[in-house]
């Protein structure tokens, strides 16, 4: 059976203005006066020549700068605005969880918002007396249910407004960068949720700036650029494009100090240059730099990330104090008995100056592997752990 | 998508209706000590003051009814109709930060406004069955009038609101005309003199205005127990459904626009 797509964009464009000045004469003058085709001079093309499609069950990531369109995607989709041009065809009820809590009352207590903002997001009375307990259970909310939700903190609204979006039942979900609050709890239930959904073949648009759960959830990305489709399709070469970018992006904070790193070694006890170590040993790097310019009150920090996740992913950094820098320096740096888990890591350098200005800034200095330790940690922490009868 | 479809579209979330003009209501009289009863003091207080006026000062005509009774059948759909289109033209901007963000048909927030114009005046109308107890006034069957005057008040308060709440997404300085309107258009509707005091011949000027047809039909169904002048009655129904037909027209028009302006 050919299966059909769940969501369908076809040429979709949007035209923003700047700042329509509806009230000035010459505005509906230019208006009147120009060719169709032609934008108004405050007018810009928000999103240009969108083409992509889901199937049942698919995730599509859809990152790039701010600005560069994402949220108006989701605003299109959501119905919220309607496209310039082009169209879109979406075959199933649509749920977002964009800015959730939106619709929220502040003088209402969490019980009457949950009915008022289960009726914005089309949920009927019966549905929401069907799903409250579980609503409310999600949240966590029992204890202030009953209480005007202005005397929520900003952590109990945002867990109320998801745990009510999440319990609409759509066939398409639109998240839109909303997993980035809430306390790390919550968080873990929130992606659960959206796993568990995902199962059941639900189809989630997923807009974020955190690579990490690009990867972790979506099938295929959609890169955008002012507007327009960067790169389509496979998800490792989406966020590395990005991240280059923003990388590059990076390199603009750099002060131009012509500081070159000459030569990088990576190395056992023995002296033998390795790209594969066993957690718990020693692992040696010499970086040989010169400094054509002297520079005061350094600092030089070596870090440790996953591959393809400059700054995005958690990284591990140790930071040392340096005084002044000229000529030929050598910094030798050692991990003694590596706490590392298994898998690729990427070391960076960067040296920062007395205004914590980059003077050198080197995301992926040199790659190595960990073999030993589970996977999915990044290291092994040294403990004890008692269990103890009382007498 | 046609009015009809349109209608459907807004039944289908009744619950939501429901919700806002709930909302609406409890946020309205929430912290007030006197709570709801602010809803039945602005007609009372307009009453008091009138009747002072027009029965110290000047001596008004008011059809043979004690003038308290005559002049709040007048200020009652009065109030129904000013406090509806005001809250109403507002009713878009007032949620801007759920229009920008979430779908649902937008005219639901103009209804639920226009609702909590009637919820104010079923409180103010059990004000008026106490006064008519207290002088007397026998009740006719042509109390049954009501519906229609009613269901004509609900169409004309929408169309007015739906387009002018439309507008003022757009030009903010509606919401700043609409009460001084408001205020000149009371003196232009038979509320503190009776429809007869109008000179005949500027009558047919006169009864252009579509809230004439139904104040007066209200009053004379209340207070004076007589059957309401159909003319006029049946004109201000029409106008109020050809108004509120115009008015929906205009806001589907400007509605695609909300969410980019707004």
């Amino acid at each position: 059976m050919k299966e059909e797509p769940v969501v369908q964009v076809r040429n979709l464009g949007k035209v923003y203005s700047r700042k329509p000045n509806f009230l000035k004469p010459s505005y509906w003058l230019h208006y009147l006066s120009r060719n169709k085709h032609q934008l108004m001079s405050d007018e810009f093309w928000a999103l240009k020549n969108i083409n992509f499609e889901l199937k049942k069950g698919e995730c599509i990531g859809i990152i790039g700068k701010n600005g560069a369109g994402k949220s108006t995607i989701l605003k299109i989709l959501a119905k919220v605005t309607e496209p310039t041009i082009g169209g879109y065809l979406c075959n199933g009820k649509l749920g977002a969880l964009i800015e959730v809590g939106a619709g929220f009352h502040p003088e209402m207590t969490g019980r009457e918002n949950i009915y008022l903002n289960g009726s914005i997001l089309g949920m009927s009375k019966q549905e929401i007396n069907a799903k409250f307990k579980s609503i409310v259970d999600f949240a966590e909310m029992w204890d202030f249910i009953d209480t005007p939700i202005k005397k929520y903190s900003s952590g109990m609204y945002v867990r109320l407004g998801f745990a009510t979006a999440i319990h609409t039942e759509p066939d398409i979900l639109l998240v839109d960068e909303i997993l980035a609050v809430g306390d790390e709890n919550f968080r873990v239930k929130c992606y659960n949720k959206i796993r568990e959904l995902m199962d059941k073949g639900v189809c989630i648009i997923l807009v974020t700036h955190q690579m990490y759960l690009v990867r972790r959830y979506c099938d295929r990305v959609v890169y955008l650029k002012k507007g327009q489709i960067e790169f389509q399709g496979d998800k490792d070469k989406a966020v590395e494009m990005y991240l280059k970018e923003n990388f590059e992006v990076e390199k603009l904070k750099q002060v131009n100090t012509g500081v070159e790193i000459l030569s990088k070694r990576i190395f056992d006890k023995t002296g033998k240059e390795r790209a594969s170590f066993k957690t718990g040993e020693d692992i040696f790097i010499d970086v040989e730099l010169n400094f054509p310019k002297k520079l005061k009150g350094n600092m030089i920090r070596f870090w440790l990330t996953r591959p393809g996740g400059y700054g995005d992913i958690p990284s591990i950094f140790v930071s040392e104090p340096v005084s002044s820098l000229l000529g030929k320096k050598k910094i030798k740096f050692k991990i003694k008995k590596n706490p590392l888990c298994s898998g690729n890591f990427v070391l960076g350098l960067a040296i920062l100056d007395k205004n914590s200005k980059f003077a050198l800034m080197k995301g992926d200095l040199l790659v190595f592997e960990i073999i030993g330790g589970d996977p999915e940690a990044i290291v092994e922490m040294p403990f004890e752990l008692e269990v103890i009868t009382k007498p | 998508m046609t009015l009809v479809e349109g209608i459907k579209e807004v039944i289908k979330h009744k619950e939501l209706v429901y919700q806002l003009t709930y909302a609406e209501f409890k946020s309205k009289y929430k912290q007030s000590v006197l709570g709801i009863s602010w809803a039945i003091f602005q007609p009372l207080s307009l009453t008091l003051i009138y009747t002072l006026i027009f029965t110290l000062v000047v001596r008004m005509p008011s059809n043979g009814v004690p003038y308290p009774i005559f002049v709040y059948a007048g200020i009652l759909p009065w109030t129904l109709f000013s406090t509806g289109v005001t809250r109403g033209v507002n009713s878009i901007v007032a949620y801007a930060g759920l229009v920008g963000k979430i779908y649902f048909p937008r005219e639901i927030l103009v209804v639920a406004a226009v609702l909590g114009g009637f919820i104010d005046f079923m409180f103010g109308f059990l004000i008026f069955i106490l006064m008519m107890i207290y002088y007397q006034v026998p009740l006719t069957f042509n109390i049954l009038y009501i519906f229609v005057i009613l269901l004509a008040m609900f169409f004309l308060t929408m169309g007015i609101s739906l387009a002018l709440s439309a507008f003022n997404v757009f030009v903010r300085d509606i919401n700043h005309v609409v009460p001084i309107v408001v205020q000149i258009w009371m003196y232009a509707s038979p509320i503190i003199y009776p429809l007869s005091a109008i000179p005949p011949r500027y009558l047919n000027f006169y009864v252009m205005n579509p809230v004439v047809g139904l104040l007066e039909a209200f009053r004379n169904i209340f207070a004076i127990g007589i059957a309401p002048n159909l003319t006029y009655l049946g004109y201000s129904f029409f106008g109020s459904i050809i108004i509120f037909v115009i008015g929906y027209k205009i806001f589907k028009k400007l509605e695609t626009k909300f969410a980019d302006v707004i």
